[in-house]
Order: structure tokens, then sequence, then C-alpha cells
């Protein structure tokens, strides 16, 4: 993950740093940290800070993975980005796609973790079952969605049940394809943060909650004036993972409906893809597009630290 | 420990470096067939399992008739073409591999396939031995980059129970299938299921006389009367007879699915359809026609794959020998038998596995007017453009005019380079 929110860091590496002055017993354990880190610190290097640099690189050239040249065109494909309308419509998408997603998926991932919070019966039943979604592939969770949107598939004979008898084609419909594919992505990744609101909600001082209590606190005001304002850093996390994750979906469309009907659900990252391999000459414009994305991810980030994660006072 | 590490790593090394170096003899001097020796790593899509257990076979064989040449089998189960691209950027591409046409399409005019014409006539391989329109799509500038395969081509195959139920004879003209397709269409049954999809669509376009691309594969032109006059045609079954309707309308995932399904009493398919029916729906009595003639000529799409080499490879002689063996006769007939694709050599066209199935050999016969489906370094920005040109006019988000006009500026800016 690109964004580690870890607040106890500051604190190790204080300690670190109190220790080492005791003399030769901390060397040793400073040198076998560097040892434990420099095997992630060369991957690092290797296959993502000399890959993005060389993205980079790219971007700025006429670049294709069999051509012998690769003429520099300067910014071109940076250029040709605001006309080319693939890239607009992917740019829609995934936007409309990431909010819709992040807002749903936080709001139902705290939801979730609240109900487990308190101590209804069957809580490790409901802990585990929410959470199976999470552990499976994205690739096995569309090939099942294939199915359960398929005309004669698993919702439409639930729908038929209940007595709408419809055989709607949803990953076919310009409509329905790309709510499908969001709803497929709320439902499998909300349970991995529910896990972090609960590890969040096991942090809130139980006296808290008592002194409301006794305050005549009903359990809604408890909820949005003690237990989402505490949660801050959690939701800052949430929302900021929720957000590359969202900018960067990829499997879902590539496997479910390669990016139709359409273009109904062509999102950046397919986008680049498709520019990567099945084109030719199209490399740069992959590369200027994820440095695109990637800028906007970035800055969106920095924007929803500004807006949550600020201080928290008990 | 160290020490034993440290000498399996050197020998892992050191095999790397004999095999890399192990060829000095290439074959190159060669000048009979057994003289010829080599290493070569030979890659095949292998998604499919039957095809690839047979691929297996096919090269142990010809490792017994040629026992000093080494093959090596390297199966891509997915993305066959991503992964020779990326290998080939990394200058670590396997000597001999199926060039698909659209592996031909990127690697072909970067110079990364080796020109077989040469080693061709020096190993008595005659490109007269293979059906022409199947050499067209590996031809470029005077040369030839890989041998066809096999084949894949499409016919109209009919339902005979429908037919017959209806009172309704084979049909033996596009104007029967119209009017069959609207007698046939009852209920939740079409006469026919025509796809948005260009793989199917072209066949109508180029029976009308249009064109994908122009002659010199520059510029996109199926936008002109032609074409309209054929995408209007190929969309009236559907939008005005209400003859038609696309696989997924029909409860189906490709329009055999919805034949299977006996949803639609007609489709356009391949050879694919024939086991596909005899493993998932054996029930089903079915026959088929040769596309009848469109207005202009008569038309079929082909979609063909081939054996080619690397233009890096150092076992060329060696390389050559394998393509001529795994397009040659033994292997073709084999494929033949196993049902699994039309072989691509005219001296099979007598074969009993073809003169025994009026299906097979409608088939095998289509590929002498059919065209190679295939458009080029941008094909797949193309055919997105042809597709979203057709699934507009199907969804009734455009007209015919104004979809091909948008698609085909699209896919100029393709071609222009993005």
């Amino acid at each position: 993950m690109a964004v580690s929110v870890a607040p106890e860091a500051p604190a190790v590496t204080a300690k670190v740093r109190r220790r080492s002055k005791r003399g030769g017993m901390a060397i040793a354990q400073r040198r076998a940290g560097l040892l434990f880190v420099t095997p992630y610190i060369l991957f690092f290097l290797i296959l993502q800070l000399a890959a993005f640099a060389f993205a980079i690189w790219v971007s700025f050239h006429h670049y294709d993975l069999l051509a012998l040249d690769n003429p520099f065109v300067g910014l071109r494909n940076y250029t040709r980005l605001t006309i080319n309308e693939d890239f607009l419509i992917a740019m829609r998408n995934t936007t409309e796609y990431a909010v819709v997603v992040v807002i749903l998926q936080t709001a139902f991932a705290l939801l979730l973790a609240v109900l487990l919070d308190s101590k209804i019966k069957g809580r490790n039943f409901f802990r585990t079952t929410w959470y199976t979604p999470s552990i499976a592939s994205s690739v096995v969770i569309s090939m099942i969605f294939l199915y359960v949107y398929h005309p004669t598939g698993l919702l439409n004979s639930i729908l038929g049940l209940v007595g709408i008898h419809t055989t709607e084609a949803y990953l076919q419909s310009t409509t329905w394809a790309l709510p499908a594919i969001m709803f497929l992505n709320i439902w499998t990744t909300a349970p991995t943060f529910m896990l972090m609101f609960l590890a969040g909600l096991q942090d809130i001082p139980k006296e808290i909650y008592e002194a409301s209590s006794v305050d005549g606190a009903s359990a809604a005001r408890k909820l949005f004036s003690i237990t989402i304002p505490l949660l801050r850093p959690i939701i800052f996390l949430v929302v900021s993972l929720g957000i590359i994750g969202a900018f960067q979906v990829f499997d879902q469309a590539y496997i479910m409906t390669h990016g139709g009907p359409l273009k109904a659900t062509l999102t950046v990252a397919l986008l680049i893809y498709q520019n990567l391999f099945n084109d030719t000459g199209t490399v740069g414009v992959a590369c200027a597009e994820a440095l695109v994305l990637g800028i906007i991810i970035f800055g969106l980030t920095l924007i929803s630290r500004r807006v949550i994660d600020t201080k928290i006072e008990y | 420990m160290r020490s034993v590490r440290l000498g399996l790593a050197l020998a892992a090394v050191g095999s790397v470096l004999l095999t890399a170096c192990g060829g000095t003899s290439t074959g190159g001097g060669a000048t009979s067939e057994a003289d010829v020796s080599g290493t070569i790593r030979a890659a095949n899509w292998g998604g499919n399992p039957t095809e690839n257990s047979l691929v297996k076979k096919y090269e142990a064989d010809f490792m017994v008739k040629y026992p000093k040449i080494k093959v090596t089998q390297e199966e891509i189960p997915t993305n066959f073409e991503d992964k020779i691209k990326t290998e080939m950027s990394a200058n670590n591409e396997p000597d001999a591999m199926y060039v698909s046409t659209t592996l031909m399409n990127f690697a072909g005019p970067a110079g990364r396939l080796l020109d077989l014409t040469p080693l061709m006539s020096k190993w008595g391989v005659s490109s007269t031995e293979y059906i022409a329109s199947l050499l067209t799509p590996w031809q470029l500038n005077g040369k030839l980059y890989a041998l066809p395969k096999d084949f894949g081509d499409l016919v109209l195959f009919y339902n005979k129970t429908l037919f017959s139920n209806a009172g309704l004879a084979t049909p033996a003209s596009w104007d029967d299938i119209k009017a069959d397709a609207k007698a046939l269409s009852k209920g939740s049954v079409k006469g026919i299921s025509l796809p948005a999809d260009a793989a199917r669509f072209d066949a109508f376009l180029f029976g009308f006389g249009g064109q994908v691309l122009s002659s010199d594969k520059t510029k996109a032109v199926f936008n002109d009367s032609k074409a309209q006059a054929a995408l209007s045609y190929y969309t009236s079954f559907q939008l005005q007879d209400k003859s038609s309707d696309l696989p997924d309308k029909l409860g189906a995932t490709w329009p055999g699915d919805a034949f299977g399904k006996q949803k639609a009493a007609m489709v356009i398919e391949g050879g694919w359809l024939i086991p596909y029916m005899h493993d998932t729906y054996p029930a089903v009595s079915y026959g088929s026609i040769k596309l009848p003639a469109f207005p202009v000529k008569q038309s079929s799409l082909l979609f063909t794959n081939g054996w080619g080499c690397s233009a890096k490879t150092k076992y060329q002689d060696a390389c050559m020998l394998f393509v001529k063996y795994m397009t040659g006769k033994i292997v073709q007939q084999q494929v033949l038998q196993s049902g699994f694709a039309l072989p691509s050599r005219k001296d099979l066209g007598t074969d009993p596995g073809i003169t025994s199935n009026p299906d097979v050999k409608n088939l095998f016969d289509s590929a002498t007017f059919a065209t190679a489906w295939t458009f080029g370094p941008h094909e797949s920005k193309v055919n997105d453009a042809q597709n979203t040109a057709l699934q507009s006019v199907f969804l009734g988000k455009s007209d015919v005019k104004t979809a091909l006009d948008k698609a085909v500026a699209d896919a100029n800016a393709a071609l222009a380079g993005g």
C-alpha cells in the first residue's frame, strides 16, 4: 500500500534512538534492522522507483514495446490526453465510480463495525461470514458475479421470486453495467475496512461512553458525537485507501465487461492496459495516463488528509 | 551450507551459459534434414487443455523424427500476445511460436519475426501447399512470416427441427434466410441471432463490397455507402423484422449458446460450434450452408493461426523444420481427426475427415471465398470502433450513418498514432 498511516512510527524511532546511546548492543541491533529492511529497499528501488522513473521517461516518447526506435515527442502524449475521447470517458467513469464506491463502502463498513462492536448474539459468526467476500480474489468474485448478473442468473431468479420478472442483462446494459461493478466492489472491500473500524473502535476509551450515558445521550448521539469524531484517523485511512483502490479499478472491468458496453465501464486503468498491450506505439500514452492517474490519486489523498485527519483531543 | 548454495548457484548459471553457448553448430551448414541440430523453445497458446496436449504430442513426435533437435514446450494459457510481446521487448522470446494474426500485426512490421521464404526453398516447403487465402495474414512486403497451422471460418448453421416444424426448406439465399427468420420468430424464440460483433458483421461488409481499411491500410473506410448498406441490412433483422436478437437478450452468452438452447434457429458461426454442440447440446439436430452470395459477392471471414520463428533465433534451420512439421500433412491430418480445427493444407481437402461430414466440408470450402480477418498494427482500436458502432445501432443510440462516421473517425485517430 502506498499510504501507510502508522501513528506509532515516531515513537518507535524515538525508542531506538534512546537505546542507541547505551552502546554496542544497539549498534548491532541497528545493523540487524538495516539488514532486515535491505531486501525491501532493494525491491523498492528496482521494481518501483526505477520502473517509475522509466515510466516518466517513456511518457515523453512515442514508444512501442517491439520497435527499435522510439523518438522523443515532448509533451505530446500529455496534451493529446485532453482531447482523447477515450481518456475523458474513462476519467468520468472512474470518478463516478470512485465517488459512489468510497462513500458507500466507508458508510457500510462503519455500520458493520458498529453493529459488530455492540454485544449482539453470534458476533463471531457474523464477523467471519461478513469478512468472507474479502478473502476471495477479485478475479474469482468477478467470475461468480458474471453468473449473478447473467440474464437468467441468480439476481434475476431472486427478483423473480419476489414477483419482478426480468431478463435484464445487467453487464450488457449501458445503464446498469457500471453500478453492477460498483456494487460488487463495495460488497467485497467493505469488510476489510470494517476490520479497520473495529480496531479503531477498540481504542475509544469506554469511560467516554459511560460518561455520556450518565448525561443521558442516545445511541445515535453517541455515534455522531463520540464514535465518528474519535474514529477520524481510521476514517482517513479508509477513505484514502478507498480512493486509491477505486481509482485503480481494473480487474472487474477487465474480466466482466472489457470496458463495454459502449465504453460504459471503461476505466482509466483498463485504458492504460489497452494502450500498453493492444495497440502499437501507444506505450508512451499509457505511461502518461498512468502518471496523470497517479498525480490525481496523490492529490486527492492529500486533500482528504486535510479535510478528515485533524488532530483529536480527548 | 553457504558453499553448497554457492555451488548450486554457480551450477545453475553454468548450465544457462552452456545452454546459451552450446549450439555453436547451428545447423547453418547442414544440408540434409537429419544433420540439423539445435534446441528450440516453442511457445503455444495453452488455454485449451486438449489443444495443449496435442501440441505436446506432436512435439514429441517431431523429436523422434529429428533426434538432433530438442524442443521445449512453453505453454501460455492466456494473454498469449501480451506475454510474447513482453518477452520480445526483453529479447527473451521463444525460438518458435504460434503467430496469431494479432501477434503478426505487432511483431511483423517491427521486424521481430523471421522471414521464412529463403528457408522454405532451402528445406523444400512450397507456399502452394497451403490454401492461398490463409497465407495473406503473414505476407508483408514480399516476405512471409509464418505458415498457417489451421483455420476457422463462418457458415450459417440452422436448426433442422425448428425448420421442419415450421415447414421450411433449407435456405438457399439471403432472401430465404430473411423470410425464414421472420417465420421462425415466435415467443421467446428468434429466427437468428446476429451479435454486435465485427467478427461476424464484417462478412456482410465484405459481401456488400465494403472494406474496413483502405488497401494501404492507413485509413479506415467502413463508412461508405456500401458499408452503410451492409450495416443497415445486418441490423434490419433485429430492428425492423424483430427476427433476431443479441445473444444476451436470449439468455445466452454467445450466439452458439442461443443456438444450443434453441432460442435462435440460425446463427453464423465457425467450426468451433460443432464440438460445442456435441458436448453441450447433443440433442439438437442441425445442419449448415455456406453463407449465400451477398449483393456484391460471396463472403466469409477467416480466422487463422500459424507457426513462425523469432527473427533472433540461433537455430533458424531447426526452427524452419519444426514449422514445416507442425504445419505439415502428418500433424494436420491428426488435427483433423481430433475434430479440433480445419487443416490449412490443400492436400487434405479430399481427406474423408472433410468429405464425409457436410458441415466440415462447407467450412473447408468456404475458405476459397473468405477474407482473413486482420487489420494491421492498430487492429484492436479499429475493431473497438467497429464494435462500438454496431452496439450503438443495436441499442438504438445512433443511426447507421452517424455510428459509422464516428467509428471511422475514432479508427483513423488510432491509425494516425493515437
